[in-house]
């Protein structure tokens, strides 16, 4: 008895564990608590693991006992994860001397643990392997949110990002019983031909056991992408957490989430498309408006993103609720182009807290006098999240309104365009508190050069794909060709 | 004999979980949930899963129960800490509870398991966990060495002092 294991398909995930363990190392024997070098190491080890993803980009195939699946869906969702960790790696670098924590060399090695195992859920279709992904990406995520154990705000980030991350496991693992002890199997494709068996006694009496596995297997992901009900963690983590980790927590474990949840529907349960289509319809609304409307009355910043990272996964929830290759599409687009400007806004976030500043609306009173860089790309970065042209935060939300056009539920992407509306007033409240409201201080703010660097990269990303999104389109319509049930 | 024996333990898990869930004093929590695992560890057996009943028991019952012993102990709250629910959530509390398992009676009760047959014969348990773990699930027993390791190093980074 053996199994067939092609390292090769194994490799960035590899490189990626070995880079956390070398910098762990490192830090320990010759490197201690030297920033810069840690860096540079922890950002090769991703442009490297990036590498070699693109190598294996053109192939299909799954390895060690169909655990590790590479295929285009994977090969997309591990290089939005990895460009995205490069990025807040970037923006760690002068946030984490001002932090002056002790820690130093774990903070890097955590966060390229989280990454492994962001990827590891966006390439697996196996229950068991999904849960020790998951459980890596959460571990790593819980201990990072409470990095600033000074902060009587951090410590209180982490214990309900924790607590509340447990029990969204355990309904997952709850939910996966159910689904093994039905169909017997952990592999989801298993899973799906066993339901669609003609003749098996599964199909007959499937539906209580099966519907409460998958409502609650996907509990964990609604936790993790911060749909209504399962949002109350986000402001408190959000505002409590190290502002680059807040960038990551909106980014990499959202977007293996979507991987997930794509996987889950398309190859997993495609028999129940008709149920989740309602369930995603209405967790949509709800997420779209809960978010939207609470963050009006935000007076942090962090808070006030938070709460704008909930209803852009309402948004991004909607494309579930359509059942079609654009909304698939869409939904890819959409993870893959808010890495620019949410990872952007938390820069200029990220930037400002460290010049001094705290994270509330009146700190960026004036920004725009003393600091015209600043306050200029935090502009575009709003536009974005706004989601209007000529930005890539217009072409997500486009295809996928689009899509639900095309998809007979044009009242749901009205309520989407009124959610868009009211996302706008307060958006343009951040321009205005930078643009009209006279600065509280006069001096100007000196923004370090990776600060700088990062804000460069995003905004050359987000004004270039709003112009030029076709390269990201046609990409995402290869890799939702021939995906799952489509 | 099976069915009266398996009912048995159930009552005792279920007044062993109901005690963990509302007595006051954490020590008593802890031997609650010890009896809980324990009964766990005699379901299994009485299932023929002897290699997961021995690990329960080793791992769950023995190990586990005495860490939370020794944190109860060294806490500057101690021991003789009690616990204390918020008037104010009780209400919310009992309803999330009642709903939750209304919901979940609903669902057991109108599910049709798939019957099997076929019992776990002693002798292969042991053997074909071990076949599954290191041949089937090779990938997913090898990267929980990884989040092990994580659990470890942020236990660390929590811990130590700036």
């Amino acid at each position: 008895m053996s199994i067939d294991i092609n390292y090769v398909f194994l490799a960035p995930e590899l490189v990626v564990l070995v880079g956390g363990l070398m910098v762990l190392l490192f830090d320990l024997y010759f490197w201690r608590d030297k920033n810069v070098p840690l860096a540079v190491l922890t950002i090769a080890t991703l442009l490297i693991a990036a590498g070699l993803t693109l190598w294996i980009s053109g192939e299909e195939g799954t390895t060690a006992a169909n655990m590790l699946i590479v295929d285009p869906m994977s090969i997309f969702f591990k290089m939005v994860i990895l460009v995205s960790t490069i990025l807040i790696v970037m923006l760690s670098i002068n946030y984490i001397d001002q932090l002056k924590t002790v820690s130093l060399g774990e903070y890097y090695a955590l966060i390229l643990f989280a990454s492994a195992g962001a990827m590891y859920m966006a390439a697996t279709a196996d229950l068991i392997m999904l849960y020790i992904a998951l459980e890596l990406t959460s571990l790593g995520s819980y201990i990072l949110a409470g990095y600033r154990k000074f902060d009587p705000k951090s410590n209180e980030a982490i214990l309900k990002y924790f607590l509340l991350g447990l029990i969204a496991s355990a309904m997952m693992l709850y939910g996966f019983s159910f689904i093994y002890g039905f169909t017997g199997h952990t592999q989801l494709a298993s899973i799906s031909s066993s339901l669609t068996a003609p003749g098996s006694q599964v199909v007959s009496s499937v539906n209580f056991a099966m519907m409460a596995g998958v409502i609650l297997a996907l509990v964990a992901f609604y936790f993790k992408i911060a749909a209504v009900p399962f949002h109350q963690w986000v402001p408190d983590v959000y505002e409590g957490a190290p502002t680059p980790i807040t960038a990551y927590l909106s980014v990499i474990p959202k977007a293996a989430a979507f991987a997930v949840m794509a996987r889950l529907l398309y190859v997993g349960f495609p028999a129940f498309v008709d149920q989740w289509k309602i369930l995603f319809i209405v967790l949509s609304i709800m997420t779209m408006f809960v978010g939207n409307l609470a963050a009006l009355l935000q007076t942090n910043i962090k808070r006030l993103l938070g709460y704008s990272s909930i209803a852009h996964a309402g948004y991004i929830i909607m494309g579930f609720a359509v059942v079609s290759e654009r909304a698939l599409s869409g939904i890819l687009v959409y993870v893959a182009l808010n890495i620019f400007f949410n990872i952007g806004a938390f820069a200029i976030v990220t930037a400002l807290s460290d010049s001094g500043n705290s994270d509330t609306l009146e700190d960026y009173n004036g920004l725009a006098k003393r600091s015209p860089f600043l306050a200029l790309t935090m502009f575009i970065f709003l536009i974005a999240l706004a989601g209007l042209p000529p930005t890539a935060g217009f072409w997500g939300k486009a295809l996928i309104f689009w899509a639900a056009i095309e998809g007979g539920l044009w009242w749901l992407a009205v309520i989407g365009l009124i959610n868009t509306v009211i996302s706008i007033y307060y958006y343009i409240n951040i321009a205005r508190h930078m643009y009209i409201v006279e600065p509280a201080a006069a001096e100007d703010i000196k923004t370090p050069s990776m600060f700088r660097a990062v804000i460069w990269i995003t905004v050359i990303g987000t004004v270039l794909f709003g112009v030029l999104p076709g390269a990201i389109i046609e990409i995402s319509k290869t890799v939702v060709k021939g995906f799952g049930a489509l | 004999m099976q069915n009266i024996l398996f009912y048995i333990i159930a009552v005792i898990m279920l007044v062993a979980c109901w005690r963990v869930a509302t007595t006051k004093n954490l020590i008593h929590t802890v031997l609650a949930a010890f009896i809980v695992l324990m009964s766990t560890a005699a379901i299994f057996f009485m299932l023929n899963a002897e290699f997961l009943g021995v690990v329960q028991i080793l791992i769950y019952a023995g190990a586990i129960t005495i860490m939370v012993l020794f944190v109860v102990m060294l806490t500057t709250a101690g021991p003789r800490y009690e616990v204390t629910h918020d008037k104010k959530i009780k209400p919310s509390m009992y309803l999330s509870t009642i709903v939750v398992f209304a919901t979940l009676v609903f669902l057991v009760s109108n599910i049709q398991w798939p019957m099997g047959t076929t019992v776990l014969q002693l002798e292969d348990v042991t053997e074909t966990l071990a076949t599954k773990i290191f041949l089937e699930y090779l990938l997913p027993f090898e990267i929980a060495s990884i989040l092990l390791l994580v659990a470890l190093v942020g236990a660390v980074v929590l811990a130590r002092k700036e």
